[in-house]
Formats: structure tokens, C-alpha cells, sequence
């Protein structure tokens, strides 16, 4: 018990702690919103995904042509299931 | 009824006359089947990111219509047997866009 009540009292003392810099995060990431849907981006369309709208679909895609995973974009899982279909048809087409 | 959506890759050394004729033809085949051609948009000519049967570019022409099973068939078997086109995809929908262009010519 003794222990415990000493780092609690360092803590609190210390003056760097206050500071938003040296402050932890308690377990709280902060996750990026979907940037495909509606609710999520500031303005009010939503962007089409086509095989048609190739400008967008290569935004979504590696330098050697593999489709990029939702982890590194942050596109929500029900829009990832729709783009990957989307470039497979523009890759069919030779567009991609 | 639904609404299908059909692109074809034409080859690129084709003649402006035949290019006419090849629409005229896909047309007529799509209407003569009870279907309705709503929309024919001509996308020009456009490079392929890959070499397709050994072709570097291609004429792409893109139908929307209105149409059933019947119609889908037909104009699949027609583009079997057509040694002009390259590649072809049909598309499904139950709502059908009919005014974003994204191959629209720029002037």
C-alpha cells in the first residue's frame, strides 16, 4: 500500500506531466473516419465508386497494381467490398 | 426488366465507317431482342495499362439498356463469333445512372 501511494504522489508532482507533450494516452487511439462515406467527410456528396471513375480507383491502389488494404486507408469494410470489386472490372478492361 | 450496362473494346485499326456500322450493328441486335437501348456513349480511343492480345490502344464504346435474360444472350453470342472485338463486359443494376459522364471529352 505504502508503495503505491508514492508513485502516485511522483506523479502528481511532477511538473512535466502537466503538459499535453509528455501526458499518456490511456489505451486511446484516436481512429481515422472512413474518407468514402457521406457522414464522414465535410462535404455532402460522397464520392462515386465506379469502374468507371478510374481517377478515384488508383487513389486505392499500389504502384505495382495490387489493391491496398483497409488498414492503411481507413476505408470502412463496406465500402472496401465494393472497391475491390470495382477494380477488378476496370482491371478486365484494361483501364487500370 | 433490368438495366444492363455493356462495354466493348473495339481494335483500333478499324475504319471510321466500320466503327458506325459496329455500333449501328450492336443497335439493332440489342432492340430486336426486346430490349430498349437507353444511352450510347463513345469513349474514344484509349490506351490499355497492359498489351491485350498484342494491342496497345482500343476503341471503347459503351451501351446502356433496358433489357431481360434474352438480350444478354444474344448480344454475348454475337461478340463470340465478332473477331473486331477485343474485350467486352456486361454490368447489372437495379437503378441505372444516366448522367455522370467520366469520358467526357474535354474541349
Amino acid at each position: 500500500m505504502k508503495r503505491k501511494n508514492k508513485k502516485f504522489q511522483k506523479r502528481g508532482n511532477n511538473a512535466l506531466n502537466n503538459l499535453s507533450l509528455f501526458k499518456k494516452n490511456d489505451g486511446k487511439f484516436s481512429k481515422k473516419k472512413c474518407p468514402l462515406s457521406t457522414t464522414n467527410t465535410s462535404t455532402a456528396n460522397a464520392p462515386i465508386i465506379d469502374y468507371k471513375n478510374i481517377s478515384l480507383l488508383k487513389k486505392y491502389i499500389s504502384d505495382n497494381g495490387k489493391i491496398m488494404s483497409s488498414k492503411i486507408t481507413s476505408v470502412s469494410f463496406n465500402k472496401q467490398r465494393k472497391l475491390t470489386k470495382e477494380i477488378k472490372k476496370a482491371k478486365l478492361l484494361g483501364l487500370i | 426488366m433490368a438495366f444492363y450496362e455493356n462495354t466493348i473494346i473495339a481494335r483500333q485499326d478499324l475504319s471510321e465507317k466500320d466503327m458506325v456500322n459496329l455500333i449501328k450493328k450492336y443497335d439493332e441486335i440489342i432492340s430486336n431482342s426486346s430490349g430498349k437501348v437507353i444511352k450510347i456513349e463513345e469513349w474514344g480511343l484509349l490506351n490499355f495499362s497492359r498489351k491485350i492480345n498484342n494491342y496497345k490502344k482500343g476503341f471503347f464504346i459503351h451501351f446502356k439498356f433496358e433489357g431481360i435474360k434474352e438480350t444478354v444472350d444474344s448480344i454475348k453470342n454475337k461478340i463470340k463469333v465478332d473477331s473486331t472485338i477485343i474485350r467486352n463486359l456486361t454490368v447489372k443494376y437495379k437503378k441505372l445512372d444516366k448522367e455522370t459522364e467520366f469520358f467526357k471529352k474535354k474541349n
